[in-house]
């Protein structure tokens, strides 16, 4: 509890964006660390309307194994197709320590499309489904897309980036 | 007066030099690194018509490729068409740096080459790389100063702006966004 307590404390540092999705993911911590439930969502930091959730899935890697090392898995579906009836994009990610992580989105020139945001979250694998759309509710142009993991990022100092190619096929 | 390259004494002139694009946006630093033949530059090339001491008619041609620095095996390469006017600010005077500025339309293609991990479960059935080609036009624009070597050569130092005028994901212009290229090309009149 007085774990709780401080993480709760940490977050109102970070000012009152996403409140109520902080309360929700900072409720789902608590609970998951008093084995009530094995969810966490990560909230989104920009204002766009189309939002992804992720959850956590379990101490262990996707394989199989205990966590250890931080991982971004294979995205799928990919190639993505909403003409083939894809609808979103899955993302998998590990963690081996508690830590800071982002999940960012980003086109072929590096605009930032979509980005996820915990401040603290517990070790463990994590899956989360993004929903690739445009601000607006449009597609995405068809291209490349890099989906990628940052963990405990700060200005002078990343512990671990990765990226991963989407292709995205649409009908433009 | 002797003559040289830019006393209007030649009616044209060929060039060829390199150059190297500093980006101004951080996330396009972040992804990708200009590498061409393993070096961090661009090539930059073509033929300058002499119109007069002060003014000339360049047509420019630019390869650019970028690999991406976090995926393996991507990259985007641009070449570009510039053809375009260059005024000389300064007169003419012998052996005396002159400044310059210029201005191009730019007819460009960027292909860019990606590795992609097929999968439709999260177990990846394989590696296929797609491939996507983007065409736009774009203005170019350029400040420098030329020097003349010898009666035949000289070069030039500038800096070049590209603005893309369609939308760069849909419509391509990939290669210089958002940045400037500083470079230098040596002349050889014909």
């Amino acid at each position: 509890m007085t774990d709780c307590k401080s993480k709760m404390k940490q977050r109102e540092r970070s000012g009152i964006l996403g409140v109520l999705a902080l309360f929700a993911s900072l409720l789902t911590a608590c609970n998951s660390d008093a084995g009530t439930s094995t969810n966490w969502t990560l909230h989104q930091a920009t204002a766009q309307p189309i939002v992804g959730t992720f959850h956590k899935l379990s101490d262990k890697t996707p394989s199989s194994g205990t966590t250890s090392s931080d991982s971004l898995y294979p995205l799928f579906p990919n190639p993505f197709s909403r003409a083939g009836g894809d609808t979103s994009v899955t993302v998998q990610f590990s963690l081996k320590d508690t830590s800071s992580a982002i999940v960012l989105i980003q086109n072929a020139i590096g605009d930032e499309i979509a980005r996820f945001r915990d401040s603290t979250l517990p070790s463990g694998s994590y899956v989360g489904s993004w929903l690739p759309l445009q601000s607006d509710g449009s597609s995405l142009n068809s291209g490349f897309y890099f989906i990628t993991l940052r963990v405990n990022d700060t200005i002078a100092h990343t512990s671990y980036i990765n990226s991963r190619l989407l292709n995205i096929l649409n009908n433009d | 007066m002797s003559s040289n390259l830019d006393s209007n004494s030649y009616g044209a002139y060929i060039f060829l030099g390199v150059d190297g694009f500093l980006p101004f946006k951080e996330s396009y630093r972040i992804n990708y690194a200009t590498k061409t033949i393993g070096l961090p530059i661009e090539l930059y090339g073509g033929l300058s018509f002499v119109i007069n001491q002060n003014l000339q008619a360049p047509l420019g041609v630019r390869f650019i490729r970028r690999a991406a620095n976090f995926i393996t095996g991507m990259d985007l390469q641009l070449i570009q068409l510039e053809p375009g006017v260059r005024l000389y600010i300064e007169k003419y005077r012998e052996k005396e740096l002159r400044l310059f500025l210029g201005t191009s339309l730019l007819l460009s293609r960027a292909t860019i080459t990606g590795p992609i991990d097929l999968s439709t479960s999260g177990d990846v059935t394989g590696q296929q790389t797609f491939s996507k080609d983007y065409y736009n036009i774009g203005l170019g624009i350029d400040l420098g100063l030329t020097y003349p070597l010898t009666e035949r050569t000289g070069i030039d130092a500038f800096a070049h702006i590209g603005l893309p005028l369609g939308n760069p994901i849909s419509h391509g212009g990939l290669g210089n966004l958002g940045g400037v290229s500083v470079g230098a090309v040596y002349k050889f009149g014909l």
